[in-house]
């Protein structure tokens, strides 16, 4: 698309409705998600669990990529192949998860630590998170772009962290990359206008070391040059005055591994 | 799914070649073969 396509009311709740589903197929990902299990059986199940609930899996066949869900393991930061790796004690995986529902987009993303990782590695997460937490804080109309990434950089370098610059979030909603583009860095002030009836996805990808990054052959995967580990959050936002509407959820996810850590 | 950053660079069109394509000199001196895409809104 060549301009932004602002949605109305009714599309905004329409793409509410794909991203819940993309946050409920990511909560039966956190239920099953441990040592022992296959990125693919990931993959598969869901697949299934989106089809199960009227959707179609968005990133399938998507400018060819292969796959339902991005997996992306340590290292590899975003568009990762599910494959026969077998997780383990120490993984870290970004599990990237889109739906097309009543022909509206939803996108969202969250990172798993699987067994015990390191301190590090769970600063990385927090951190990561609570990046996401600050872009979504400043997709409010009448502030710009340049907001949202500068607080995504700022947080994120305020720790060590590198922020990657050669991937970006985006618009999304009739399309899955939509203008504009996001990125997780930049400056207040700059950029175009945040406008009601904007749809992002804001999608802070932060790596444990440098920020500097590498394309793989297979034409999708992307990995940290230095090897140290990357977390990736996402969420489907649409800009309203005051405040933010956050239209994916993670509430599946945490309450799911909320139970896990009780036992 | 992260998209990939695209690359916006001012060029200057230093022959027009055919089938639209033309050879393009970029800002930062490299020469590129570019074809002109109309985009029907």
């Amino acid at each position: 698309m060549p301009k932004i396509h602002y949605k109305s009311v009714e599309e905004i709740e329409l793409i509410r409705e794909s991203s819940l589903l993309v946050g409920k197929a990511l909560g039966e990902i956190a239920k099953v998600i441990g040592p022992g299990i296959k990125t693919i059986e990931l993959n598969k199940l869901a697949e299934t669990y989106i089809r199960d609930n009227g959707g179609v899996p968005a990133f399938l066949n998507y400018s060819g990529f292969p796959y339902s869900l991005c997996i992306s393991l340590n290292d590899q930061v975003v568009h990762g192949f599910p494959g026969q790796h077998i997780l383990k004690d120490g993984d870290l995986v970004s599990v990237d998860c889109g739906v097309v529902l009543n022909k509206y987009y939803g996108d969202s993303a969250f990172t798993f630590a699987i067994g015990e990782v390191s301190d590090q590695v769970k600063t990385l997460m927090r951190v990561t998170r609570e990046c996401l937490d600050l872009g979504v804080e400043k997709a409010v109309a009448g502030l710009r772009i340049g907001d949202i990434g500068y607080a995504v950089q700022e947080h994120a370098e305020k720790h060590g962290f590198g922020v990657v610059k050669e991937l970006v979030g985006h618009g999304v909603g009739l399309r899955l990359h939509e203008k504009p583009e996001v990125p997780n860095y930049g400056k207040r002030g700059s950029g175009i206008k945040l406008e009601e009836g904007m749809v992002i996805a804001i999608e802070p990808m932060i790596n444990g070391g440098r920020a500097g990054v590498k394309f793989w052959d297979d034409d999708w995967t992307v990995s940290t040059i230095d090897g140290k580990p990357s977390a990736h959050y996402e969420h489907t936002v649409a800009i309203k005055k005051g405040k933010a509407d956050i239209l994916s959820t993670f509430s599946y996810v945490d309450n799911v591994l909320k139970e896990k850590n009780k036992n | 799914m992260a998209k990939q950053a695209s690359i916006e660079q001012d060029g200057t069109i230093k022959e027009a070649l055919s089938n639209a394509m033309f050879r393009v000199e970029l800002e930062n001196g490299h020469d590129i073969l570019a074809i002109f895409i109309f985009i029907f809104k």
